[in-house]
């Protein structure tokens, strides 16, 4: 096979044996690869309503048939599971140099099943492939595990996920960590430690070919030279928070209660680039390089340095908790890497506790005798090493906002904003046309797969496939169309190994198509893709992610929404002031994304005839069985 | 002599330095080996820490160690371009050219067992025109 390594990687931990298969070609062509094909695995392997630490769950890798060649951005790479949050289907997504090695190990995806009676690692190199004992890496962060490995296996050429100390203790925060910052989050850590996995260490050997190797090269030297972002290398994802500093208003604050924080011209992306930016990052294949590292030089935290930050960190330690400081902020990155949490859901949960301390249900009895007032960013950090250690009040908070919310009790529930059990970062209120794609994301909310944003969207291509009124952002007419439509084009790089950032959110979801991507795919593998096999597969997986989550969580129709508290109360301040959710365009906007799909808008789930008419015959046997069971 | 060129590692800041991307890597096998393999590329990408990375490719030495470190005269200099050549046939694959060259420019070929050196591309050398950060430049060695 060309792009594809054709090999599967099966790691059985419980009986510390590995078995090689080969990738069955129909499927690839069905699912395309890396999220594609780990959540058609996910779906087969994982039959039952089930705790997401039993050993029957599994734990996937997945490197799509474009990571590791010249295609650039070619570096992603998505972990798949049951997830240890929602309870549903589960995957996050990251970058670095880890996609690339897997497949020049020869694998298309890894999959672990069982547990390891105590603590390993697995190794990959041209020796072969090995179980190896990780007791003294246990106890280590996300940075010192990889050093050490490096330095036993004698080589810097090893690339290396792992989990932190928060994943070993199955915070369900917590993340699969790779290099200094990057993170598999969606609680994919937790399910790692709890199979008692630490890290897998790969070093490649197996060259990579693709089919028309000579088209493929033109084809990327192309998109290299003309898809250039000079923003983002200066700012990275950060830059996203400019306009919040020059309007003084940000979505993500004090646990959302708020748009205002005062202290945001002193977080400013501007600063961080000019006082404590040193170098450009990239992942692999990346000629737009949105990561940098960063350093101290002075002040209480002088001598920290790191990787990073990204707007979620901006948002999760800067403007959610108050903390108008960027050396805490990036304190706080740097504990949230090495720890290995995910900065997103324990910020939110963080910024949660935060407003339970605020209204009285949380007090310093319950807090270890930590002040959890808005601002203190020593409290902040006092509690990611607390979740991250499960001590204390961090054993609640571990769990995440859901879970936690329902552990303090107490009315505390009305300010625990989730959906499916994953929190939000972001004030729904402010761009209403966000709503329907994290009502309806297949991995709880979600702000990277389906968000219609006015002022990001292709204008022009809206209008015409989905009407103008889908564009505004309290229209109604053409959402579902439209969400539906960017739910689908963004799932194509998670499954070609290729990265959301370069590829739909700094082009602007217009530059590259489904043309554009059936091309490279073509090239790539030497299958003929046309476009809208290209948009077929990505509507096979979302709806077997849909499917997966209806058989082990239940989600339907009654979990398409989003948190209460934005239907009932307006926001305060800037142009969304006084704005709040409209409950009935909500149900109306759902039903016709019910629509788009295909789906039974009683329940919310794809129909028999419409899984089958998608090449999904198995899985609508599947619904037959146990929708009359439980749903 | 004075004409011959080799590519130059410039040293660049933010936000134009070495961002560790391994494109040079990636054209570099491409080009030689028909296939994306960053560690049979001649130019060595090393980082440092998780950190820094710095690109490394033949320093076109005047005097190269690496020819006169080798027991089996597998390596000579072309009078062409002043790039070095090696001769298979007499190459044992000892290592020893990797292990002399002050500019950690050698890779070794782990499956060939032989050194695999940097030949300019025949004078367009294609990790030049793919770096994204314009860290590498082709110009006369002086």
């Amino acid at each position: 096979m060309y792009g594809w390594t054709g090999k599967i990687l099966i790691v059985d931990l419980s009986n510390r044996k590995v078995s090689i298969e080969d990738t069955d070609i129909n499927l690839a062509k069905k699912f395309l690869g890396g999220r594609g094909l780990n959540s058609y695995f996910l779906y087969k392997e994982v039959k039952n309503r089930i705790d997401p630490f039993d050993p029957s769950n599994v734990l996937i890798f997945g490197a799509g048939p474009l990571a590791g060649t010249l295609m650039p951005a070619s570096c992603r790479f998505t972990v798949t599971a049951l997830s240890s949050t929602t309870g549903g289907h589960g995957d996050a997504n990251s970058g670095g140099m880890f996609a690339s090695e897997i497949k020049y190990a020869g694998f298309d995806n890894i999959i672990f099943r069982g547990k390891a009676d105590k603590p390993v690692y697995l190794r990959i190199d041209r020796k072969g492939i090995f179980i190896e004992d990780a007791g003294e890496l246990w106890g280590k962060d996300s940075w010192d595990t990889q050093a050490a490995l490096r330095k036993k296996l004698g080589g810097e050429e090893y690339q290396i996920a792992c989990i932190g100390i928060a994943g070993e203790n199955l915070a369900r925060v917590a993340s699969v960590m790779h290099g200094l910052k990057r993170a598999a989050a969606k609680g994919m850590g937790a399910v790692m430690g709890s199979k008692n996995l630490k890290a897998i260490a790969v070093k490649g050997f197996k060259p990579l070919k693709v089919a028309r190797s000579k088209e493929f090269a033109d084809k990327a030297l192309k998109i290299l030279k003309s898809h250039i972002r000079g923003d983002m290398t200066l700012y990275g994802t950060t830059g996203g928070v400019i306009p919040e500093v020059k309007s003084g208003y940000s979505p993500a604050s004090k646990n959302l209660q708020t748009t205002v924080f005062e202290g945001i011209k002193y977080i400013d992306p501007r600063i961080l680039r000019e006082k404590y930016i040193t170098k450009v990052k990239s992942c692999y294949g990346c000629s737009i390089s949105c990561g940098r590292l960063y350093d101290v030089k002075e002040g209480e935290f002088s001598g920290l340095d790191g990787e990073g930050p990204e707007l979620a960190a901006l948002w999760s330690w800067g403007t959610q908790p108050q903390v108008a400081s960027l050396p805490a902020i990036l304190k706080a990155d740097v504990l949230s890497n090495r720890l290995g949490v995910d900065c997103i859901e324990t910020g939110n949960t963080i910024a949660f506790a935060m407003e339970c301390y605020q209204r009285g249900i949380l007090t310093k009895e319950d807090t270890d005798g930590l002040e959890l007032d808005w601002g203190n960013y020593k409290t902040v950090h006092t509690l990611i090493e607390k979740i991250a250690k499960r001590e204390g009040i961090g054993d609640i908070l571990s769990e995440g906002v859901e879970r936690a919310s329902q552990k303090i009790g107490k009315g505390s529930h009305e300010f625990a904003h989730t959906i499916k059990g994953q929190s939000v970062s972001s004030d729904m209120r402010v761009k209403h046309g966000i709503v329907l794609g994290y009502a309806t994301s297949t991995r709880g909310a979600d702000h990277l797969r389906g968000l219609l944003i006015d002022d990001v969207m292709p204008v022009e291509y809206i209008k015409k496939n989905f009407g103008e009124e889908a564009l505004k952002s309290k229209g109604v007419v053409g959402k579902g169309k439209a969400v539906r439509w960017i739910q689908d084009i963004t799932t194509v790089p998670d499954c070609l190994g290729l990265c959301k950032i370069f590829y739909i959110l700094s082009a602007g979801y217009s530059v590259f198509t489904f043309s554009d991507f059936a091309e490279m795919l073509t090239l790539a593998t030497g299958e003929d893709f046309s476009a809208s096999d290209v948009e077929l597969a990505t509507e096979r997986i979302y709806n077997v992610e849909r499917m997966f989550s209806a058989r082990t969580a239940g989600f339907m129709r009654k979990d398409d929404t989003v948190p209460e508290r934005f239907f009932r109360e307006p926001t305060d301040g800037g142009s969304s002031k006084g704005q709040k959710l409209d409950r009935d365009r909500f149900e109306i906007i759902l039903d016709d994304y019910y629509s788009a799909r295909g789906w039974d808008k009683s329940n919310g789930l794809p129909t028999y005839e419409k899984l089958k008419s998608i090449g999904l015959d198995d899985i609508a046997e599947d619904t037959r069985k146990f929708t009359d069971n439980y749903l | 002599m004075n004409d011959i060129k080799k590519i130059t590692v410039l040293e660049k800041v933010f936000p134009d330095n070495c961002s560790g991307c391994r494109l040079c890597q990636a054209i570099c096998s491409f080009e030689h080996e028909g296939s994306f393999a960053p560690w049979l590329a001649r130019i060595i990408v090393i980082e440092k820490d998780f950190r820094e990375t710095t690109p490394h490719t033949c320093n076109l030495c005047e005097e190269p160690v690496c020819i006169a470190c080798c027991p089996f005269d597998a390596l000579s200099k072309s009078s062409e371009n002043g790039t070095i050549i090696l001769d298979e046939k007499n190459c044992t694959g000892c290592g020893r050219c990797v292990r002399e060259c002050q500019y950690k420019a050698i890779v070794f070929d782990d499956e060939r067992m032989i050194p695999l050196i940097c030949n300019l591309c025949g004078g367009n050398p294609k990790c030049v025109d793919v770096c994204p950060r314009g860290v590498l430049s082709l110009s006369n060695k002086t």
